[in-house]
């Protein structure tokens, strides 16, 4: 590959924005990864995702051509003065070259600087792109589809993602300085000696060569590191979550050992992808101050009436030869740092192998997941009550041999209470995700007035576990409806009933509660859960165990509440309470999975 | 000073690969001084060529000084490689072992505080906190020697040419390090809004994606979204504005770097013929290029400083790690402290149970009264069952028991011990409270069972479900799903209780742990646990009266009400 080649490439990497090109294709090598098309498409999504930033990084390329050519001038007026110092004389024009030397470097400095910013500006707009679809695919992601880790997706926003903003910010600006600037320089090199112009450009090769060969390995290394990532995510996470139960357990010893295991293993793993990326830019200085020490050679023969070859010239003059010499080193330094970006390039990568299959998965699969999910009415049927059907439902999970559900066949016309009774473990919270489109069946149809019921809106939940979010009691009434006003709010809580539980609690409706509704007990929870689901407009609702942790008195208190809140609703109801079932309108019992009338 | 090394000097003595960051430093050094003697001999070399080509006079070796330009290229070149490496390989090492460290001593909360912390926010503080740290190693420690070395030889070298050199150069890097503070004074405020703000940011992603069912049920998916699309781009502000404070710096150092050279020049190309020879100037004039260069990487000291102590003080915050007292715990003597708690022995399978004594006991929650109990006992051995509405204070009763209420007041004995006062290897090996809504972890059903006994034979884990009366619904191969989403709400209650049971503990607590059971099934295992533990004291709090009333194996019932005994 010839060096105009190399920069032709590295120019279209920041201009080709249709990105039909990849950019990352620049020297060959390490694409034949074994991930080849998973590795493709990332490329690919790569390329596309630059659009928001693209003028940032071509101004910030601009800028370190304007730095290149502050350079420039800086180094001729300082090899002006010096060599009139070697004269024995006052340079003609004294000031004129001082206020070069001032001029040029202020100039480099602050269009260094300027660069810099834009550079920052424009991958905080791409970063800002990719991130706002990541957040929608993951909160609005298809809850009956299979998801990552909380801990996985969490570092995929937090973590993996600035790894693509780093990658622009290093690389969409250094692949047009690596075009640009050594152009300049060899512009400015050649008028003071050819030779050196040269000498420089039949170096530029080398730094394609050094890719490849040590980007190599990186592309693997680097997506054994992303995975890693994920992989320390999810586990300090959930042992986090889970530390109170391990402490009871005398298990925490145990548990932080496996956190330090997987905390080392990706230090070792990152410090394997930053050794390549080392050994690729010490191959490349090498090279380059190889370069330079020939040029200050060849100056220096030439200076001293050495050089008597064929078509060599026999004389240099000496502000020439002392400006190639202080120029040589920035002919180098872009692709320096363009080598550098090329591993962070790897690094993003693997980080948009993670981050892609998530973004897309919304967009593609699921684009009706996600007009539902956007409309401000919400994901659950708001509509005239539906029928459910279910016909032949089976429904297994992964890692167990026998099947939650067996062929259910099952109608609840619209309106009517479903209670289904059995004993625990028999399938009974499965069918009531079934029904309401929570869970898809693995075999069989679950139909809400027809429509697969995993595919549109579904039944309104109040389950076994509610998941109340930090913040206050009044925030987590109002969840999805910020403009709830006072009365109606205060009319669920009577209705839930959970004016006791405000009485007690320090600042009411005000009170300040912790994750997963910490300050609450069980039963106040599940009655917050309850007075939440008067505040929705649902007409189809799955209610499992609602009264599991509720004494007799207080079960006894809900019925009537319940009653109310389920009529002219199509429902589904689990328990263990006979008095609860009672609400229903008939009955069936589940045992292992199948029904029984 | 002293505040401002804190976390580089507290961090060291956990550097065991404090040889490995040493030999990285003295590549550092020899790097930046290859580079400055390579510049500078380069440029003395050119002139020295020039001034004897001009002046035709023999006696220039031109050989030795490109042999030794070589030489210093070559020595850079390798120099740099092992500083890379080394720093940063010795950094990684640090940071995995104090990510370890803060998970350890987050652990060791107490119960109220950690539960009232977000879990989102605890992992950024593990993950993100963790990370800026290593600034202080490699962006101002690592900088910091290679500056303070090139200038000590630079200056040094000037001083011989020209102490006016000397003299303009070292006080244009003092001006220029200044400036740099002066930046970087309101950089600890941005560093600490970007981190809260970051820390918020990941804990809200945390809930939205743990309550993604809920959002979606209340149609509030897309509010979520939006929040989080706001609170992570709110970021770039304070993040860009630190950036630019390093950018700067930057650029005051090149500035400053391009007025000392200008000023060499000048008053060099003065007194040039007076003395001076120009291939010194030369090579001064390299020299100041050199040191500046060194000094350039000290531009982002500053803010990299200001981000790392706002990491080092939010660590300590909230874990408390860091403390002098933290490896007291730590580091287990024989088994002893929370490192050593697999380790326990918990086959204490012949020892009687614990007998309970409370009197005077009282807790409060937000001030108002949660519990007030003038005198409770409970025989060594017994099965008490604990009952009342919901919200009467059972929970509280049992978390005192266990000695995990801290804001509890009063005389509280558990087979003659206090436990809140006891060590915790010793009370979970004593006291084992499995609490409403336990924890199960991703794995499979033999993986969690094993979080209790570590060192359980296969036959000891198919007991333990027998126990729960599980097997017949779940195996221990059975993969539970994350926090255990593939069992139902009862298996999971179960299998918690299973884990409780394994731990053979002298009291055994159990929060509703026959929550989402059937009657039958739940009097099985209460008398299957009662059967199997025949000597254990166990107290269950289980509000359903009939399965309260119609164990046979109960053998005192403890009513609560407004928490008070009734």
């Amino acid at each position: 590959m010839t060096s105009d080649a190399m920069t032709s490439d590295a120019m279209t990497a920041t201009l080709d924005l249709a990105g039909d090109r990849p950019p990352l294709a620049v020297p060959g090598g390490a694409e034949a990864a074994p991930a080849g098309t998973r590795s493709s498409a990332a490329r690919r999504w790569l390329a596309a995702s630059r659009g928001p930033g693209r003028r940032f990084f071509l101004a910030a390329g601009v800028g370190d051509l304007i730095a290149a050519l502050g350079t420039i001038l800086a180094c001729w007026n300082m090899a002006a003065l010096i060599v009139a110092a070697v004269d024995g004389r006052r340079p003609s024009d004294l000031t004129g070259a001082v206020g070069g030397v001032l001029i040029g470097g202020v100039v480099a400095a602050f269009a260094l600087f300027a660069a810099n910013r834009l550079a920052t500006a424009g991958a905080a707009r791409v970063e800002s792109a990719l991130r706002s679809d990541l957040i929608d695919a993951l909160v609005l992601a298809d809850p009956a589809g299979s998801s990552p880790s909380t801990g996985a997706a969490a570092a995929a926003v937090a973590e993996q993602l600035p790894h693509l903003g780093e990658y622009f910010r290093g690389y969409a600006r250094a692949a047009f300085a690596a075009g640009a600037v050594p152009i300049a320089i060899e512009v400015a090199v050649f008028p003071a000696s050819w030779v050196v112009g040269l000498l420089l450009l039949f170096s530029m090769p080398i730094v394609p060569l050094n890719m490849a060969v040590t980007g190599l390995g990186a592309a693997e290394l680097s997506r054994r590191q992303m995975t890693q990532i994920s992989e320390l995510s999810s586990q300090v996470l959930e042992r986090l979550q889970a530390t109170s139960s391990l402490r009871a357990l005398g298990a925490i010893g145990h548990q932080r050992r496996v956190v330090e295991r997987a905390a080392n293993e990706l230090a070792r793993r990152t410090a394997k992808v930053l050794r390549v990326a080392f050994l690729a830019s010490t191959a490349l200085e090498w090279v380059s101050t190889f370069a330079i020490g020939v040029v200050a050679m060849y100056t220096g023969a030439t200076l001293l009436g050495y050089v008597h070859a064929p078509l060599l010239p026999t004389h240099i003059g000496a502000q020439q030869a002392v400006f190639v010499l202080l120029l040589a080193p920035e002919f180098f330094l872009p692709l320096r740092r363009f080598a550098a970006a090329y591993h962070q390039g790897q690094e993003a990568i693997a980080a948009a192998e993670v981050l892609q299959p998530l973004t897309e998965a919304l967009s593609e699969d699921s684009s009706q997941t996600r007009v539902a999910a956007s409309t401000a009415a919400g994901s659950v049927w708001t509509g005239p009550p539906p029928e459910v059907r279910l016909d032949g439902v089976t429904v297994r999970f992964a890692g167990r041999s026998w099947p939650a559900l067996r062929a259910v066949d099952l109608r609840i016309a619209p309106g009517r209470v479903f209670g289904v009774a059995g004993p625990s473990g028999a399938g009974k919270s499965t069918l009531l995700r079934v029904a309401g489109g929570w869970q898809r069946p693995t075999e069989g149809s679950a139909l809400l007035d027809g429509r697969p019921s995993a595919d549109g809106p579904r039944a309104l939940q109040i389950g076994q576990r509610p998941y109340l979010f930090a913040g206050t009691v009044a925030l987590k009434l109002a969840l999805g409806q910020p403009e709830l006003s006072p009365e109606r709010m205060w009319e669920a809580i009577e209705s839930a009933p959970l004016s006791e539980v405000l009485r007690r609690l320090p600042d009411g409706l005000d009170t300040m509660l912790g994750e997963r509704g910490w300050g609450l007990s069980g039963g106040e929870a599940q009655r917050l859960a309850i007075a939440r689901a008067f505040l929705s407009s649902a007409t189809l609702l799955i209610v499992d165990e609602p009264t599991a942790h509720l004494d007799g008195d207080t079960e006894q208190s809900l019925l009537e509440p319940l009653r109310r809140l389920l009529s002219g609703r199509t429902a589904l109801i689990a328990s263990h309470s006979d008095r609860v079932l009672a609400i229903s309108d008939y009955v069936v019992e589940l045992e292992e999975g199948t029904v029984h009338a | 000073m002293l505040e401002v090394t804190a976390p580089v000097a507290t961090m060291m003595p956990m550097a065991r690969p404090g040889r490995r960051l040493t030999l990285g430093l003295l590549y550092a050094v020899i790097a930046a001084l290859a580079s400055a003697g390579l510049i500078g001999l380069a440029g003395w070399f050119i002139v020295r060529c020039a001034q004897t080509g001009l002046s035709s006079t023999s006696g220039f070796s031109w050989l030795y000084p490109s042999a030794g330009v070589e030489a210093l290229a070559l020595t850079r070149t390798a120099a740099r490689y092992g500083e890379r490496v080394s720093t940063h390989r010795s950094t990684l090492d640090l940071l995995a072992r104090v990510r370890g460290r803060v998970f350890a001593s987050a652990t060791r909360l107490p119960i109220g505080r950690l539960r009232a912390l977000r879990s989102g926010d605890l992992l950024d503080r593990i993950q993100a906190d963790v990370d800026t740290l290593d600034r202080a190693v490699l962006a101002v420690a690592v900088p910091g020697v290679v500056c303070t070395a090139v200038a000590a030889g630079g200056l040094t070298v000037l001083a011989i040419v020209r102490p006016f050199f000397a003299v303009a150069a070292g006080l244009m890097l003092l001006l220029v390090l200044a400036v740099d503070l002066i930046l970087s004074r309101g950089s600890r405020l941005l560093a600490q809004r970007l981190a809260q703000e970051r820390s918020q940011a990941r804990a809200r992603l945390v809930e939205a994606l743990d309550g993604r069912a809920e959002l979606a049920s209340f149609g509030a998916s897309q509010l979520a979204a939006d929040e989080l699309r706001h609170r992570f781009d709110a970021l770039d502000t304070p993040r860009k504005r630190l950036t630019a404070r390093e950018g700067a710096g930057e650029a005051i150092t090149a500035v400053g770097a391009s007025v000392t050279l200008a000023a060499i020049l000048a008053s060099g190309a003065g007194v040039v013929g007076h003395g001076l020879d120009p291939a010194i100037l030369a090579l001064a004039v390299l020299l100041a290029a050199a040191l500046f260069e060194a000094a350039r990487g000290l531009g982002s000291a500053g803010q990299a400083l200001a981000q790392a102590r706002t990491a080092w003080q939010r660590l300590r915050e909230v874990t408390g790690f860091g403390r002098r007292d933290w490896t007291d715990e730590d580091q287990p003597a024989g088994g002893a402290g929370v490192g050593g708690g697999a380790n326990v022995d918990v086959d204490a399978d012949q020892s009687l149970g614990a007998e309970v004594e409370l009197t005077d006991v009282s807790a409060r929650y937000g001030g108002s009264p949660v519990l007030e109990i003038p005198r409770l006992e409970i025989p060594p051995g017994a099965f008490a069952v604990l009952t009342g509405p919901s919200g009467a204070g059972k929970s509280t009763l049992l978390a005192v028991m266990a000695g995990e209420f801290p804001g509890g007041r009063g005389r509280v004995r558990i087979g003659g011990l206090d436990p809140s006062a006891i060590s915790y290897a010793q009370r979970v090996a004593e006291v084992t409270l499995i609490e409403q809504d336990a924890s199960i972890l991703t794995g499979t059903v033999a993986d969690n069972l094993r979080l209790a006994r570590p060192n359980a034979t296969l036959a000891e884990l198919q007991d333990a479900l027998r126990v729960a009366a599980l097997d017949t619904s779940i195996q221990l191969s059975t993969e539970v799903g994350p926090a255990g989403d593939y069992l139902s709400g009862g298996q999971r209650r179960r299998l918690t209780v299973a884990q409780g049971y394994l731990r053979h503990p002298r009291l055994l607590l159990l929060d509703e742990p026959t929550e989402g059971l059937d009657t039958a099934t739940a009097l099985r295992v209460l008398a299957n646990l009662r059967a199997a533990l025949p000597k254990t004291t166990i107290v269950a709090a289980i509000h359903d009266r009939n399965q309260a009333n119609l164990s046979a194996s109960v053998e005192q019932v403890i009513r609560l009400n407004d928490g008070r005994l009734s």
